[in-house]
């Protein structure tokens, strides 16, 4: 008896953690596919009469999103200690939102004269293990939601600086590591918008003295640099 | 009421062979202990699971929680490979089955832990593999297929009965993802008439295992078109997965409908539909562990005299052409 009321009240919590919350929150609003949207939603809403603008709807659909979080809270705050000591919960998109404003990430070095080689290049190309490094899905997911992003993620930097110092490390030879997004604008068949060139966006240049601190715990010392972490953030 | 309260307590106290959760355990540990022998390939313990100040990408030391790891054992490169290592040795023990009551939970607390750090690098099958360990914690899924069986009981599939409930667990955690990620996909890209969601997402230079521009632009666009609304029907029709595992369970109430279903084995097609879907977005795309991870968890979806008489079958036909 207690183990199905049990199973239960874990199968109402997890079934109900799993509905499709609207949880909008506005940054959601600053990428391109969620203004894309806003413009169908508002095109949408007139052919069933129903008048609105762009930002009336955004208003109204972030109003619905605080006040999906409320219930939330009520719902499910007692067990969210939980979930987080276990790392359980329920959050399935399964790109729910496929981005049209992807980023192609791209890893160039510069070489003691000044030449620019590029190393990756988003999907796939470029030295092999460069490749499989940052395919790795762990990898992948500190930088794959940048590309449409004003303002790059807090870990897209930290990666940037990781990944700038790992190769100045490996290589004596390379002076400069360049890392970037290309926002690409995907366009369907039949799209009658002209094609939008790809635009290089969260662009790091990252040198020696930028990551010594890291070069340092990697063995090798950068004179007259600073050698230890920079105080920030989580 | 009664009836079916008694049907719901009756339902949660059922026993079983335990092979379904052996193999959901055998796959599952599969999946995790090869992912994370990826961190050790690409020398990634050190800047996800060590704090900034000693290589790693987040200032966990400086966040007003502190994981337990590091504030039990010293924080450090030392501290993250040994939390790798022991993760390792969890894992490839829940394969084997070997001390699997320990090893399942270790694996699932040090998982739990390790995710902490670097919150983006934790991807949301990393959840699904959370959540099955879990389950998998509280279960006997080491009963059966297990180096523990062959211990104790001499043999690799002993004459034990195991609470049916894990699994019964397993399976709707399947229902649950797969009804929620369609019931997710609201943007216009996944709805008719646009149908272009896979298109946008194979194109996507962060997944698509190549550049597929000059591919799909042809007549290809089209069957990527058709492929998102089976994919977005698919995934609504894990809704009838408890009716179709009802009418299994009683095939002996009759009707028109249960018997068919039964005759022609939707389940089964339900769950080779689901299979081919999953090596389908593998082949053409770079999820990582996602469909594999996900594909651990069908054995749970069949009864294990199910997938006895499965398994005959696959014998007895292979048998004569050996």
């Amino acid at each position: 008896m207690l183990r199905s009321l049990l199973i239960g009240l874990v199968v109402l919590v997890h079934g109900t953690i799993a509905l499709p919350w609207p949880d909008l929150k506005p940054r959601d609003l600053q990428y391109g596919v969620a203004q894309d949207e806003l413009k169908r939603g508002v095109t949408l809403l007139e052919q069933v009469g129903i008048h609105t603008t762009k930002d009336e709807l955004a208003d109204d659909l972030l109003a619905v999103g605080r006040g999906s979080k409320r219930v939330q809270k009520v719902l499910h705050g007692p067990f969210r200690p939980i979930l987080r000591a276990t790392g359980t919960g329920q959050s399935w998109g399964l790109f729910a939102y496929p981005d049209p404003y992807a980023g192609r990430l791209i890893v160039r070095t510069q070489d003691a004269d000044g030449a620019w080689t590029e190393r990756y290049r988003a999907p796939g190309q470029g030295d092999p293990d460069m490749v499989a490094l940052l395919q790795y899905r762990r990898v992948r997911g500190i930088y794959d939601d940048n590309g449409d992003r004003p303002k790059a993620g807090f870990f897209y930097d930290r990666m940037c600086d990781w990944l700038g110092a790992r190769i100045l490390a490996a290589e004596p030879d390379v002076q400069q590591v360049e890392i970037r997004f290309d926002l690409v604008t995907i366009r369907k068949p039949g799209d009658r918008r002209p094609a939008v060139p790809e635009e290089p966006r969260h662009v790091r240049t990252i040198s020696r003295s930028d990551v010594a601190w890291r070069l340092r715990l990697l063995g090798q010392d950068v004179p007259d640099a600073p050698t230890v972490a920079p105080p920030v953030g989580p | 009421m009664m009836r079916l309260l008694r049907w719901w307590v009756g339902l949660w106290d059922r026993r079983e062979a335990g092979t379904s959760l052996a193999l959901v355990r055998i796959l599952l540990g599969m999946v995790v202990l090869i992912d994370l022998l990826q961190i050790v390939r690409f020398d990634l313990a050190v800047p996800f699971f060590a704090p900034l100040e000693h290589g790693g990408l987040a200032a966990i030391l400086d966040r007003p929680t502190v994981p337990w790891l590091y504030r039990w054992f010293e924080p450090g490169p030392g501290l993250a490979w040994g939390a790798l290592w022991v993760a390792i040795g969890a894992a490839a023990c829940t394969v084997l089955g070997l001390g699997t009551r320990v090893a399942v939970p270790l694996l699932l607390a040090l998982l739990a832990v390790l995710s902490l750090p670097v919150p983006p690098a934790d991807r949301g099958i990393d959840m699904l593999v959370r959540n099955a360990l879990l389950v998998l914690s509280f279960s006997r899924c080491g009963a059966a297929l297990s180096l523990d069986a062959l211990v104790l009981r001499r043999r690799l599939v002993p004459d034990v009965l195991v609470p049916s409930w894990p699994r019964y667990l397993l399976g709707l955690q399947l229902v649950v993802l797969y009804t929620a990620a369609g019931m997710n996909k609201v943007a216009t890209l996944w709805l008719p008439p646009d149908w272009s969601a896979l298109f946008v997402a194979m194109r996507d230079p962060a997944f698509g295992r190549i550049d597929y521009t000059a591919l799909l632009d042809g007549p290809l666009f089209h069957l990527t078109r058709a492929l998102t609304a089976v994919t977005w029907t698919w995934e609504w029709a894990a809704l009838v997965l408890p009716l179709l595992w009802w009418w299994r369970d009683t095939p002996d109430r009759g009707g028109r409908l249960r018997t068919w279903s039964n005759r022609v084995n939707l389940l089964w097609w339900y769950l080779l539909i689901g299979g081919l879907f999953h090596l389908g977005t593998h082949l053409t795309m770079r999820l990582g562990i996602f469909p594999f991870a996900v594909m651990s968890l069908y054995p749970a979806a069949a009864h294990p005299d199910e997938l006895a008489r499965l398994w005959r079958r696959v014998v007895g036909r292979l048998r004569p052409a050996v």
